[in-house]
């Protein structure tokens, strides 16, 4: 029976040919015999069931189904389009996505160039348009609102001492706790702003460098001999004036205290405006106003002392109006004390000013036998 | 822009006119949907006749599918042909109906001589095919569905794309529901001389 279903499978399938082994097994298989003589039936009861079927099957018109059709065929124009749009967007797509990219790009530069750079030694920054932002080493962070500020590599290599250079400009410098020992200091050419940390402010100005304290304490040194160190502390502030400008508000107040009898105070100022002198004519002037005070108060000996230590340290070539004055105060004081010595010190200053506003008297006391 | 067009586009049979056809429908075009009703409507309707042997009903099935098939065009990637993948989609709802209905009625009467009543009653000279397809709803219905797509022309491979299963079981099955149909014909005593003698006239 098995052999009967596997040889059907093989010989009753649509268009097999009469194969010898299944014209054997018809031989011997009288229900196969039957199956095979019905096959030729089968097929023509099959074309009538279709023929049958065809007959009697009326299909229903179109627009039965005519509106799904439209439907589905609208739906389908519609993706159509999508479908055609879909390269413009991704296009559209890639297209914001790259300026996206490049809106980032320019974002992330401009908050790394934002970024405060760190200072290395000798690096000088500028501020020009827009203020700059630098951070030392040590996390002191600078705001250079405007000028230029260098960071000086001498000090650079003593980590403990960093000194920043302002020539001209506005720093802003937010200093932390920094170590003991460690030192912070900006140098103007007017004076130097040492720090141990604290936030302030130093503005040079083109005369003068301004100091205002916001937090902690500031050791002002001002430049030049003799000038007091100010401490500032947070919201104090002290204007620094160059060492000229200190050295002629020095002379003025003494010279005013000189004008009103006030000797002990000239006196005092002029100690100073002698630790404030950087060259000898410098020192020579205040020694001049010293001797000027001592003659005042009558001590005529101490005077000539100090008026004959001015000729001193005055260098040849220097002829400023006080110092013809000192010379003449000189030679008067000593022709007090011996007319006869006087006319050496007259012949001086006649040697010294040719010129000078005293030069009559000098070369009538110094030869009075010609004045004669 | 697409106009309804009521002359039928020339349409190129086999595997050409096949994608032809669906590419007009992927791309939305009215006239395409008409045409594609018009070339498988009729043959779809026999099949569904043949199975459900309810017009009625066959016509709602027919509807059902081309409603169906319009809707998922979209999706059609033409792996199948458009025939088969119709083919496929009524018998299935065709099936669905069956069995829906056979859970309702299970005290139905199975299909007899009502049922071929139902089917053709005013047909003259068509006793063998009424009588074959009492028979044929006796079989099971997988035999009963390849005996029916093979006798409306379709292939061994669509038969097999339209069942879903490989062209060799379609094969087998179709040569023992031959082999079958052939004895329950001898059976019911229609493998006659007379049969045999008409048929050899008509050939």
């Amino acid at each position: 029976m098995n052999d009967c279903i596997s040889l059907r499978e093989r010989f009753f399938a649509p268009e097999s040919g009469n194969a010898p082994e299944w014209m054997a097994h018809l031989q011997c298989c009288p229900e196969c015999r039957l199956a095979q003589q019905g096959i030729p039936l089968v097929d023509r009861a099959l074309a009538e069931v279709v023929q049958l079927q065809q007959a009697s099957s009326v299909v229903p018109p179109f627009e039965t189904v005519a509106k799904a059709a439209q439907g589905a065929a609208r739906t389908q124009r519609r993706r159509r389009t999508v479908r055609r749009s879909v390269p413009f967007l991704y296009t559209g797509l890639a297209t914001a996505a790259l300026a996206a990219g490049l809106v980032a790009m320019v974002w992330i530069g401009r908050v790394r160039s934002a970024a405060p750079k760190l200072l290395a030694a000798g690096a000088e920054i500028r501020a020009t348009a827009e203020a700059k932002s630098a951070v030392l080493g040590n996390g002191v962070r600078i705001r250079l609102e405007t000028g230029s500020l260098r960071l000086a590599v001498a000090d650079v290599a003593d980590k403990d001492a960093q000194t920043l250079i302002l020539p001209l400009g506005r720093v802003f410098v937010d200093v932390p706790k920094l170590p003991v020992g460690s030192t912070l200091s900006v140098r103007t050419p007017d004076a130097e702003v040492r720090v141990h940390g604290t936030r302030f402010h130093v503005i040079r100005t083109g005369k003068d460098t301004q100091v205002q304290v916001v937090e902690g304490v500031v050791e002002v040194r001002p430049e030049g001999i003799g000038r007091p160190v100010q401490m500032l502390r947070a919201g104090e502030s002290a204007t620094v004036g160059s060492a000229e400008a200190y050295r002629e508000g020095l002379r003025r107040s003494t010279l005013n205290a000189l004008d009103h009898g006030e000797f002990a105070a000239a006196e005092k100022q002029i100690g100073e405006m002698v630790g404030s002198s950087a060259d000898r004519a410098q020192q020579a002037e205040a020694q001049a106003l010293l001797a000027w005070s001592l003659s005042a108060r009558g001590k005529r000996g101490e005077a000539i002392q100090r008026y004959r230590q001015v000729m001193t340290l005055l260098p040849d070539g220097v002829q400023p109006l006080w110092a013809e004055n000192a010379c003449a105060e000189l030679a008067i004081l000593i022709e007090q004390e011996s007319p006869q010595g006087s006319s050496s010190t007259w012949a001086d200053c006649l040697r010294r000013f040719p010129d000078g506003v005293h030069a009559g008297l000098a070369r009538s006391r110094a030869h009075p036998s010609k004045g004669k | 822009m697409t106009e309804m067009r009521d002359e039928t586009i020339l349409f190129f049979p086999g595997e050409i006119g096949e994608r032809a056809l669906r590419a007009r429908l992927v791309a939305g075009e009215d006239a395409a949907y008409r045409d594609c009703y018009q070339l498988y409507a009729p043959k779809l309707m026999r099949l569904l006749m043949g199975i459900l042997h309810n017009k009625a009903r066959a016509e709602e099935i027919l509807q059902d599918t081309f409603i169906a098939a319009f809707r998922s065009v979209g999706r059609f990637r033409g792996e199948v042909s458009i025939s088969s993948w119709l083919a496929r989609i009524a018998t299935n709802r065709a099936y669905n109906v069956i069995r829906d209905e056979s859970r309702q009625k299970r005290t139905a009467p199975p299909p007899g001589e009502e049922a071929v009543s139902r089917f053709e009653p005013q047909v003259e000279g068509r006793d063998l095919a009424r009588k074959v397809m009492v028979i044929l709803d006796q079989m099971d219905p997988s035999k009963k569905l390849a005996l029916l797509l093979q006798a409306e022309g379709y292939s061994v491979a669509e038969i097999a794309e339209i069942s879903d299963e490989p062209r060799g079981t379609i094969l087998a099955r179709l040569s023992r529901s031959r082999a079958e149909l052939s004895l329950r014909m001898a059976e019911a005593g229609l493998v006659t001389s007379e049969n045999l003698a008409s048929m050899e006239e008509r050939s």
